[in-house]
């Protein structure tokens, strides 16, 4: 049979190339998200600044019901497990690390206190360690004697080199100096805790004995250090799973899809040559086991070719996402061998499920039908389609329910983007019946219209409903995905954008470039001429608490209460108040937590402190601050918050958004373009002996031109109205339960390039077919039909 | 068939007399098929097959004529080119006045359309139209809407009235020729050509479209061609025309069956 397979693959080059192109291209593109995947999951932060200490210990930066949450803001320890860990036997010294971020001058940098410079270790090639507050060492080439401005969490002031040190192995990830211990707990606000402890280690040292010393604190050896030395890279490498396992998964499902329904496209359009080998006395196992076969074959040598430009995209993508700030530098890709492997295994295996499905009822399939018209469809659809389908439909509702609900906006994201592969999922199964309604809509429409063209296009997607299905399927698939991908972005996007203008009423707003401004900075601005009023915003984030279980909260420290320049839309209450352990509740939040004006509700803080504060106002523009807390004057070290988590925030959060969402998009566009050139010329080359019947016939060129004409603007019409429908179900509850409207933002450009584009190249691959079927002379074309 | 809508079905000797009449008045202007040194060649080079080399032959109008003679022997490349569906490589094909070895091939087709009709023996019908919408189709495909009346006659003159709604998969082999015969017939081609028509057929229903083909010249007093290799069929032929290698071997009138088998068995004598 593995013979036989080769043979009839060789005598059909068309549908067999069309096969091999879907599976190399789903190959590029699974192993292109699996390598991604695995690469982010392998990626930790670099032990740098710790890399002498044989263990750290720091807090636990996760949290939540499931332990999986990670705080943004850095979890610290109590300085005086410091001395507890001292006395374990095999430790030499336990070091404190207190760091503050700071401007050195014009340089961006990060103040440490002059003790945890052991944990490198740095050592000094010039000078001396600092004695006074007002003396520094750098970590970096200077000038020693230079005297400096710092700014940093206090009033900026002078400061003087008097000394430079190096560590041992480069430190790439930040740029350190160092203070005398007492200046840089000063500058960090926080007496009493620190960051994390360094554990030096003597002979006989072993880091499970620690354990019960640090308490709650967390031990850790290894590559693990990294996790203390930069906890908020830890929230990066969350985000970039996630979105490398949205990469996989999108790429995986489309993938799927689309090999699928080839596949058994494949299947459908073979079953009189199946009929045939009936006939001859080939049993319903030997046809399977050839089909089988086949598959196998297709599966692994389109996979295989697949595999080094998927290699490619990887390296390429990877390289993008640490230029744009989404994975931090160093990340790569690394050994291909199983994401190789995963891809050659699934392409067998989606093969040969695709085509055993489809092809138990071929098998079946009587000798008879061999000699009948193999074009004509026995049934409209099977109940394993239509099964799928209802099944696909159940499981969209609850999501669309879900997303018209929720109140995060992240979940509404998710769950649309689900409800909208399930919705794609159910149009493929359901396609034929869709396509038999609308021949049923349009037949007297276009009969009208158009006589001949329009009645035979119409006639012909009655009677071939499948075929059509087929056909407008991937186009369905490549609306759906990319509107509700791109434009989920979009409404996001415009939504926020446009709730922090409507929000920051101001003329001037005052930002850093670095570690943020002083607090003094808001009273020196009050006091200049000409200001009317002025309010002190920094970002920040609350972990899981106020009726949110799953992700970290933004949030913003108010300084400088009402006015200033900040409308949010107040509807209870006033920010007047918001000032002590107080807080401010966008309507959604408030809702979620049962909070009124006046209530005290309890608040998990960034570092996982868990706090109580009063609700002294609840707002409406909540996608611009999801809450205003004024706990600074309690907790003054989460005033300011470092350059590397801001950008992480923030700035990764919208290069998430803004880079890799269109990009996604666009390889997803690619893919499923790809996949609409190939059914549709797969369908169209099958059609010759039907094309030269109608010319003997008689009908002109121009005739059976223009019948083809109205087959492609049919099947345009269901691809791009079915995928557009699906947009639409995905997109209005993200759009509701993001703004409370039904409009989600669709600049009219992108929307007119998806669909224009679908459309020109479903019109050529349907076009250029049947333009070369008609150079053949017909009475040729009739005898030597595919 | 002229019988109006309101004809009653029933009054076949009435029908009968109408087309006499019209046959009579139609004699002098229909027009006959000439090939005039005609040769065809398949193929290149070494692998080039002489298909049909230099026959000269006219087929009169208002007969029915058979094409016989072994695999090989040329008789569908005669079909193909009398019927200007392929061009000759020297010699012309004339259809009364025209000369179908110089029309365009837009010209052509409208030929067909107008002038030609087709019976193959299998797959000769639209799959995805009815059986109707199959008859009507050469008069939609000349920019005419098809009258119920005229499809219904013309599906019931080969016993198909019942079967107006089904699709060309629901009916068995010898229905599908019958419908392609009452296609052939509502156009009023003035030439039908047919290929093995009755090729995929049992003998019964072989008989039935053979008799229909029979009528179009009887009763309509059009032109039938005919390719087969079956000599009963060929024994409803007006003149049955043998050919071997490419050249015509020899011509019968009126003969019987028996006559065209034994011509058959000698002609590679």
């Amino acid at each position: 049979m593995l013979r036989l397979a080769l043979l009839t693959a060789r005598t059909r080059p068309g549908s067999f190339a069309g096969a091999l192109l879907a599976f190399a291209m789903s190959a590029v593109l699974v192993m292109a998200g699996g390598m991604l995947l695995e690469a982010a999951l392998r990626t930790h932060p670099p032990v740098e600044r710790y890399a002498a200490a044989a263990a750290v210990v720091a807090g636990d930066q996760k949290t939540g019901h499931d332990h999986d949450v990670d705080l943004t803001e850095r979890v610290r320890v109590d300085a005086s497990l410091t001395s507890r860990l001292e006395s374990v036997p095999g430790v030499r010294a336990a070091i404190a690390d207190v760091g503050v971020p700071a401007v050195l001058g014009p340089r961006t940098t990060e103040a440490h206190n002059w003790s945890s410079a052991q944990l490198a270790p740095y050592t000094l090639t010039a000078g001396r360690a600092p004695r006074r507050s007002d003396e520094i060492v750098t970590g970096y080439p200077s000038k020693l004697g230079a005297r400096l401005l710092l700014a940093s969490t206090g009033r900026p002031r002078r400061v003087t080199v008097v000394g430079i040190a190096r560590p041992r192995r480069p430190v790439r990830s930040r740029s350190v100096i160092f203070l005398t211990d007492t200046a840089a707990a000063r500058l960090a606000g926080h007496p009493g805790r620190v960051d994390a402890i360094g554990i030096l280690a003597s002979r006989g040292f072993d880091a499970s004995r620690l354990s019960a010393a640090a308490r709650s604190a967390l031990v850790l050896t290894g590559d693990s250090r990294g996790k203390a030395e930069s906890p908020e890279l830890q929230a990066g490498r969350t985000r970039l799973i996630a979105v490398a396992a949205s990469f996989a998964g999108l790429g995986a499902f489309v993938a799927l899809f689309v090999v699928a329904s080839l596949m058994s496209l494949g299947v459908q359009q073979r079953e009189q040559e199946i009929g045939l080998l009936r006939a001859i006395a080939a049993t319903p196992t030997q046809v399977r086991r050839m089909i089988a076969w086949e598959a196998t074959i297709v599966a692994v040598l389109g996979a295989a070719a697949g595999i080094r430009p998927g290699m490619r995209l990887a390296h390429v993508l990877a390289r993008g996402l640490v230029k744009h700030g989404i994975a931090p530098r160093g990340f790569a890709v690394g050994d291909a061998r199983l994401a190789a492997a995963g891809v050659l295994a699934g392409s067998v295996a989606v093969a040969l499920l695709a085509v055993l499905s489809a092809s138990r009822r071929a098998a079946r399939t009587a000798p008879t039908r061999a000699l009948t018209e193999a074009a004509v469809e026995t049934r409209l659809i099977g109940p394993g389609r239509l099964i799928g389908g209802l099944v696909a439909i159940a499981a969209a509702v609850p999501l669309f329910a879900v997303s018209a609900a929720t109140t995060t906006p992240a979940t509404a994201a998710a769950t649309s983007e689900l409800d909208a592969i399930f919705l794609v999922i159910a149009a493929g199964c359901l396609g034929p019946l869709v396509a038999k309604l609308a021949a049923r809509l349009f037949r007297p429409l276009f009969g009208a219209i158009s006589p001949v063209g329009g009645f035979l296009a119409s006639a012909n997607l009655g009677a071939a409903s499948r075929r059509f299905s087929s056909a407008s399927t991937p186009l369905v698939l490549t609306v759906a995905m990319s509107c509700t991908l791109l434009f989920s972005t979009t409404t996001l996007d415009h939504a926020v954008t446009a709730q922090r203008h409507a929000g920051l009423s101001a003329n001037l707003a005052l930002s850093s470039s670095g570690p943020g401004l002083p607090p003094s900075t808001l009273n020196a601005v009050r006091s200049t001429h000409g200001v009317d009023s002025a309010v002190a915003l920094t970002p920040t984030t609350l972990g899981p608490s106020l009726g949110v279980s799953g992700d970290p909260i933004p949030a913003a420290i108010v300084a400088g209460g009402a006015g200033g320049g900040l409308d949010v839309g107040v509807t209870a209450g006033s920010l007047a108040g918001l000032h002590g352990d107080t807080i401010a509740l966008g309507r959604n939040r408030a809702n979620a937590a049962h909070a009124h004006v006046g209530e005290r509700v309890p608040v998990t803080l960034g570092d996982g402190t868990k706090t109580n504060a009063t609700v002294v106002a609840i707002y409406t523009r909540t996608l611009a601050f999801a809450a205003l807390r004024s706990l600074a004057s309690r907790f003054p070290g989460l005033r300011v918050r470092t350059h590397a988590s801001l950008a992480s925030a923030d700035e990764a959060d919208r290069e998430t958004n803004r880079w890799l969402g269109p990009l996604f998009v666009g390889i997803i566009f690619a893919f499923t373009s790809i996949a609409v050139v190939n059914t549709l010329v797969m369908i169209a080359l099958r059609r010759g002996r039907e094309l030269a019947l109608l010319r003997l016939t008689g009908a002109t060129n121009r005739q059976v031109r223009s019948m083809a004409r109205w087959e492609a603007a049919l099947i345009v019409a269901i691809g791009l109205g079915v995928g557009l429908a699906i947009a639409a179900t995905a997109l209005l509850p993200l759009s509701h339960s993001l703004t409370g409207g039904l409009q989600p933002y669709i600049p009219l450009n992108q929307l007119a390039a998806i669909l224009g584009v679908s459309t020109l190249v479903a019109v050529i691959a349907l076009a250029v077919p049947t333009r070369l079927a008609l150079r053949k002379r017909p009475i040729t074309a009739l005898a030597s039909a595919e | 068939m002229t019988t109006s809508a309101n004809a009653p079905k029933t009054q076949p000797r009435r029908v009968n007399l109408m087309a006499g009449l019209r046959k009579r008045a139609q004699v002098a202007v229909l027009p006959e098929l000439t090939l005039r040194g005609v040769r065809k060649v398949h193929g290149k080079g070494d692998a080039a097959v002489v298909a049909l080399d230099d026959i000269s032959v006219t087929l009169p109008a208002g007969s029915m004529t058979t094409i016989m003679g072994p695999s090989g022997s040329g008789k569908s490349t005669f079909l193909h080119v009398a019927a200007g569906l392929d061009r000759p490589d020297q010699g012309a094909v004339t259809f009364g006045d025209t000369e179908l070895t110089r029309l365009s091939e837009r010209r052509l087709t409208i030929l067909r359309r107008e002038r030609i009709g087709f019976v193959f023996q299998a797959f000769n019908l639209m799959p995805s139209l009815t059986v109707a919408q199959n008859i009507g189709l050469p008069l939609r495909l000349d920019g005419r809407r098809p009258k119920r009346s005229e499809v219904r006659d013309a599906a019931a003159r080969v016993g198909l009235a019942d079967r107006l709604r089904h699709r060309p998969a629901q009916l068995s082999g010898g229905q599908q020729q019958r419908v392609a015969i009452a296609r052939a017939l509502i156009a009023r081609p003035e030439i039908v050509f047919a290929d093995e028509p009755t090729g995929a057929l049992d003998t019964r229903n072989g008989r039935a479209v053979l008799e229909l083909l029979r009528s179009l010249v009887d009763t309509d007093g059009r032109t039938v061609v005919m390719v087969t290799h079956d000599p009963k069929a060929a024994s409803y032929a007006d003149r049955v025309i043998f050919l071997a290698d490419g050249r015509i071997a020899g011509t019968l009138e009126g003969a019987t069956a028996d006559e065209v088998a034994e011509q058959l068995a000698h002609l590679g004598d």
